[in-house]
């Protein structure tokens, strides 16, 4: 059961709404409860226990580090006492967080990358003429660990610096973590952000039931019309990537970025639109990425929720840990103010693309897709100021619309670039494809028809090309800060609902789902 | 509170510290020159700033921040 | 919620359901003449009455693995290819009941992938609750057709591309994309017997005795993959056949006669075999076919003939795409 399945769509969500209205207000969290953990099971069946596992783990580990707070008594203690079992008491609080992390990171690392490890340490093995000595491991994925487990290590470092405090109450911090709509896809939630609202059990209301339904709506459009459309061309240029070059290669890496944005962010709608028919804001997790004007911009505006994880729970305490500082004291000693700053963030910022690389899969093209970025991200820091200053010395005004042209064109071969990369089967094709474009380049693709070989026909680029102009609509509305949905409730009520029926209708017939196409999971449940 | 002004306009200038009170909200300070500022501070008011100080509230001021550095201070 | 907000839920939900019902008139295929698009689920009905002399049935592995057009060229064996991907067993012996209404072959080829699937009633009850849906909103099954909607306005601008006759496979799922498998030899035996689960093993009886009725040679085949077979599958396969006298062909032990090779023959490194490798398992079935002596060459037969045409259509279509 996915998000866009009939039995979700129509029969669970309704069910889980209608029991959710029915119970008292003190028992709808275990309505909500109870549904995600049946979503769950019927996505990954008997690997609930590794969610329970880390459920239980954390309530405990957080209660540990709050009790450990509360035991420390300074009360008649000498100045030089309280030194010490401060010390003594930051120094257990931190045991106890590291084997709180162990227990979420252990289990994630185990299911998710042991098969990768062994693999390569076979490789390696062979190469110095072993035979393959350790067994491919490899093990079934529960549904959503890497989105819960960022969610558990995030509770338990905010718990450890009493930015919140530890939750007692086991089925909230269940259903934090498992809340059906983010179970998939996230976005990663903070506790702080989602927990209280989880368990209020507010009514449902009317605005928030069909403001949430139209967001579910928006999804279901972006997924079904576009990225499942789109899945047959990019399966075909990726699948069988030796048989293209030039062209057809630069089709599909930017129809791959197409799809990619439409699925991911079209579950996200989806996402969203749920918690809003139960009252529950869960942040956004995409703010029109395509109009950034630099990497780190763009990664500002997509996939919300890793990047601010990653700032959070990887940079900020990787920057912050006493030997980083050192470092970064004598880089801005030695090298400048602004190059030794450059530099030193750079422990930092290697953490944060080794760990954003890493968390997406285990292939060594995932560990090149983050190491791409830092080097940009890392040259863009560099090069900032004389970018400025150049600028001002020819009188480039950097607002102008052909500069502003020219950013954009290369902030898109840049994400281009990057996504062939992320997609390829491994990192060898990555490379082939990628050289493959200029080897293999010929106008002639072009006009000899090569494109409609590739699973679309002319009905198919018709539907996506429309479909691609509404996702650029509402996202240049969007971008000018206008409200779509707050203009459509002003509209009267029959031409309002004609939107509506028109909008679902255009969903159920231009959905590329049914015969003739393959049905697509969710591009980002499976990282 | 003037020294703390001071570092700030050198290290992100053509900002109002002294009236702007959504400097990571706005996005007027990013990630970069918080990281410069931290080690600034530390030297300048012999603070030692943790992971648990960087939330948003902490930095969207110059009054905030000012706030913050007193708070450690006294720790 | 406020009254006058029930209400109106209410009849907007209504008025969806009456929309969404006239708009399924619109959509059967009756209307539209469109064919290319359900050759896959209703391929098998078009052909006519008792003209199909085997079957092939099974879920994806199956429908990738014997293209009957190729059996056609070199025998004259009249088949159809009803493997359905993802397809349970239980679905398999449905499909197989109702396609015995109108057809009556002399042999079924049963692949033998989907006695291991795993049976989970989430998917049975997706499946049900989806064709549920498609039976009374006809627009969920058969909205692909908007593409015929104008079909001549389209057909000026594709210049030729879209107004080829469509592909006919019968049944066969072709595809020529080609992701080696490198994981080596994967056939090593042992005396470990796989388990198959009740569900399939029900239904697996139930497939034998209605062949059985209707005096059909049920023959069990397994499609050369290494991701999905393994020698304790095969061990449990060879028990049922063993117990029931039926024919198990296990290609996945006859690969040097098939001469299959890995780096050519698999469209997604071991799952499924492509075109290249289905030409070859083709052959060796044909072959194996024909040495049953149970089937009639109908090439020469002028009732055929529409399936000689049927094979040069074929033929361009897949020289075409995989040279």
């Amino acid at each position: 059961m996915t998000y866009t399945s009939i039995l979700y769509l129509l029969i669970f969500l309704p069910g889980v709404m209608l029991f959710y209205q029915l119970v008292p207000v003190r028992h709808r969290y275990k309505v909500l409860l109870a549904a995600s953990w049946l979503f769950f099971l019927s996505l990954s069946g008997k690997l609930i226990v590794y969610l329970l596992l880390s459920t239980l783990s954390v309530h405990h580990i957080g209660l540990w580090l709050s009790s450990c707070k509360k035991s420390l008594d300074l009360t008649g203690a000498s100045v030089e006492e309280k030194k010490s079992l401060k010390a003594a008491y930051a120094a257990k609080k931190r045991r106890i967080l590291w084997f709180g992390l162990g227990i979420q990171l252990g289990m994630l690392i185990v299911l998710k990358y042991s098969g990768f490890f062994s693999d390569n340490m076979n490789h390696l093995l062979k190469a110095v003429s072993y035979p393959n000595l350790l067994p491919g491991m490899k093990f079934a994925l529960p549904i959503g660990i890497s989105f819960y487990t960022l969610q558990a290590v995030s509770y338990l470092v905010d718990v450890y610096y009493e930015k919140i405090p530890a939750d007692d109450h086991l089925g909230r911090l269940a259903l934090y973590l498992t809340f059906f709509p983010i179970l998939m896809e996230g976005p990663i939630c903070r506790y702080a952000q989602t927990a209280n609202a989880l368990t209020e059990g507010k009514p449902l209301e009317y605005k928030n039931v069909t403001y949430g339904f139209q967001r579910v709506l928006w999804g279901l459009f972006k997924k079904l019309i576009i990225a499942d459309r789109l899945n047959l061309l990019v399966e075909t240029v990726f699948g069988s990537y030796k048989q293209y070059g030039g062209i057809v290669v630069i089709v599909g890496a930017i129809l791959y970025t197409f799809q990619l944005y439409a699925d991911f962010s079209g579950c996200i709608d989806m996402t969203i639109g749920t918690g809003e028919v139960f009252g529950i804001t869960i942040p956004e997790n995409f703010r029109q990425p395509f109009f950034s004007k630099s990497p780190s911009e763009f990664w500002r505006r997509w996939h919300i929720t890793l990047g601010t994880w990653l700032k959070d729970y990887i940079f900020y305490p990787i920057s912050l840990t006493g030997p980083v500082k050192k470092f970064g004291k004598k880089a801005r000693t030695k090298l400048g103010k602004h190059v030794g700053q450059v530099v030193a963030s750079s422990p930092a910022l290697f953490g944060v693309w080794i760990c954003n690389g890493f968390w997406h899969g285990n292939g060594w093209h995932y560990l090149f897709f983050g190491m791409y970025y830092f080097v940009l991200i890392m040259l863009e820091n560099l090069t900032e100021p004389y970018v400025i200053k150049t600028a001002e010395a020819f009188k480039i005004n950097r607002n102008n619309l052909i500069y502003r042209i020219f950013q954009s064109v290369k902030l898109l071969i840049i994400v281009f670039t990057g996504e062939l990369f992320f997609r390829a089967d491994t990192l060898t094709a990555g490379f082939s494809m990628f050289s493959s474009i200029f080897t293999g380049f010929n106008l002639k693709a072009l006009k000899d028809g090569s494109l409609l070989h590739l699973g679309l026909t002319i009905p198919d680029y018709v539907a996506v090309f429309f479909g691609f102009l509404a996702v650029l609509a509402v996202g240049i509305i969007h971008e000018r800060g206008i409200s779509i949905r707050e203009r459509m409730s002003g509209l009267k009520l029959p031409v309002r609902w004609t939107l509506y029926y028109g909008a679902i209708l255009l969903v159920i017939v231009l959905g590329a789902y049914g015969d003739g196409y393959l049905p697509v999971k969710l591009i980002y449940a499976g990282f | 509170m003037n020294e703390l002004l001071e570092i700030l306009n050198e290290i992100n200038p053509g900002i109002d510290y002294e009236t702007e009170t959504r400097l990571i909200d706005d996005a007027l300070l990013d990630s970069f020159s918080i990281l410069s500022l931290i080690p600034e501070l530390e030297d300048a008011f012999g603070i030692t700033i943790t992971p648990a100080d960087m939330i948003p509230v902490n930095f969207n001021s110059a009054n905030a921040i000012w706030s913050m550095i007193n708070q450690l201070k006294e720790e | 919620m406020h009254a006058g907000n029930k209400l109106r839920t209410l009849s907007f939900i209504t008025g969806l359901i009456i929309l969404l019902y006239i708009m399924s008139l619109l959509f059967l295929p009756a209307n539209t003449g469109a064919e290319g698009l359900y050759k896959k689920a209703g391929g098998i009905y078009k052909e006519p009455k008792n003209t199909i002399g085997y079957l092939s049935i099974g879920d994806s592995e199956s429908t990738t693995s014997i293209s009957p057009m190729e059996i056609w060229n070199a025998y004259g064996y009249t088949g159809f290819n009803c493997g359905v991907p993802g397809q349970r067993l239980q679905d398999t012996y449905y499909l197989l009941e109702k396609v015995l209404n109108k057809q009556s072959p002399k042999v079924v080829l049963l692949e033998t992938n989907a006695c291991f699937r795993d049976f989970k009633y989430i998917n049975a009850l997706e499946t049900t609750i989806d064709e549920k849906t498609k039976k009374l909103f006809p627009i969920y099954q058969y909205h692909n057709n908007w593409r015929y909607f104008h079909f001549y306005m389209l057909k000026n601008i594709s210049t030729g591309v879209a107004d080829k006759p469509s592909p006919v496979y019968k049944g066969y799922q072709y595809n020529v994309i080609n992701k080696p498998y490198i994981g080596g030899p994967y056939t090593a035996e042992t005396d470990e017997v796989g388990e198959i689960q009740d569900q399939p093993q029900l239904y697996l009886e139930k497939i034998n005795a209605l062949c059985k009725e209707k005096g059909i040679k049920l023959i069990l085949y397994s499609s050369p993959s290494p991701k999905n077979w393994t020698y304790a599958k095969h061990n449990a396969v060879k028990q049922f056949a063993d117990k029931h006298n039926l024919d198990y062909m296990d290609l996945n032990l006859a690969l040097d006669q098939l001469s299959i090779d890995w780096t050519t023959d698999t469209r997604d490194s071991g799952d499924h075999i492509n075109y290249y490798g289905a030409k070859k398992v083709s052959a060796y079935m044909g072959s194996y076919l024909s040495g049953l002596n149970l089937l009639t060459d109908h090439r020469q037969d002028p009732r055929f003939a529409p399936w000689n045409n049927e094979f040069k259509t074929y033929e361009t279509q897949t020289r075409q795409i995989s040279k």
